[in-house]
């Protein structure tokens, strides 16, 4: 028995629409998973530590030992300015300038001591930031980003990574 | 002068109103597309570890190193928040010399949660004491300074300072 043709074909006008649906059902359900898992604002940490312990150790040191000559760097932070000092010498202070701190200065102040520092010194990665006690957060964040790198020709070098704070100025 | 009324209408209803209008979904399908490609670029494969508090204008910094959860300490512009409990005005904790610091709510807290952890070793879990701290970027270093003295004397000592990062990726 011969079938009758089909009239589909024949009923069916215009061009078939795509049916976006699913895509759409997809697509609601990605978008409040990927805004879930989204950073808008990137969040960074520093990681600090509390300034060694000074004085002699128990039972101080031995007559044959020769105690290892070391940095310690540190930053004073004022309401004047930054005060650098190493190996018990310390440096010019930095002024502020235009009412705010002179960041630019201290970082390349910073890097010309580590250039005489480096490989000399067991402690050539470690820095004190002392601060006053009125100084805002800000100003330590920025001297800490300060003390870290330093920056030329699109190049980053390392500085000084370990910091520790200390409240040594009252 | 008077317009002519439109005759849109009455075109339109000379089909009887039997027939069935689709929804145009072009546009809104750009729209998500759209949205997508923006959500897709701020993406993160861990997701949002360390969510930053509200109220809070943290101070901005080249440090790139990803936040880790951790406990969390909280100094505002008004208070200071141990993990969402509020355990201190942030001027008067300013002001607190370290001697009434061992008798204040946040150190009396935090040596709550240390022996709590410690606790918990004995099931697996160690304690790492781990802190993080946001802190507004207005804050004076006092009040820093003293939210870091009581973590160390409850063993929080490996502390970090929440930044917004402003290193290139």
């Amino acid at each position: 028995m011969a079938f009758k043709p089909s009239e589909r074909r024949k009923s069916e006008e215009g061009p078939e629409e795509l049916d976006l649906t699913p895509y759409m059902n997809f697509v609601m359900i990605l978008i409040p998973v990927i805004m879930q898992a989204s950073e808008y604002i990137k969040l960074a940490m520093i990681p600090i530590n509390l300034p060694p312990a000074q004085g002699p150790s128990i039972g101080g040191p031995t007559e044959q030992e020769t105690p290892e000559e070391t940095l310690d760097l540190a930053v004073a932070i004022t309401s004047g300015g930054f005060t650098i000092t190493a190996a018990s010498a310390r440096l010019p202070i930095i002024p502020l300038k235009d009412d705010d701190y002179d960041y630019e200065k201290l970082n390349q102040d910073l890097w010309k001591l580590k250039q005489q520092a480096q490989g000399k010194y067991p402690d050539d990665t470690k820095i004190v930031i002392a601060s006053g006690q009125d100084v805002r957060y800000e100003v330590i964040v920025k001297a800490m980003d300060a003390t870290r790198e330093y920056k030329e020709n699109n190049k980053s070098y390392m500085m000084f990574p370990d910091v520790s704070l200390s409240s040594g100025i009252t | 002068m008077a317009f002519a009324p439109s005759k849109g209408k009455k075109h339109g209803g000379e089909g009887g109103g039997g027939g069935r209008m689709d929804l145009n979904m072009t546009s809104l399908i750009d729209m998500f597309t759209c949205l997508l490609a923006f959500l897709l670029k701020s993406f993160s494969a861990e997701g949002a570890l360390v969510t930053p508090s509200s109220g809070l204008e943290l101070p901005k910094s080249v440090a790139s190193e990803r936040a880790k959860p951790g406990l969390t300490v909280e100094i505002g512009k008004n208070e200071v928040v141990v993990e969402g409990v509020t355990v201190a005005t942030t001027e008067e904790f300013a002001k607190t010399d370290f001697q009434n610091l061992l008798k204040s709510p946040m150190y009396l807290d935090l040596d709550r949660r240390h022996k709590s952890a410690l606790a918990m070793e004995q099931y697996g879990t160690k304690f790492e004491g781990e802190v993080i701290i946001q802190g507004d970027k207005d804050v004076p270093f006092s009040a820093l300074y003293k939210v870091m003295f009581i973590c160390a004397r409850n063993d929080y000592g490996k502390m970090r300072l929440i930044v917004v990062s402003t290193a290139e990726s």
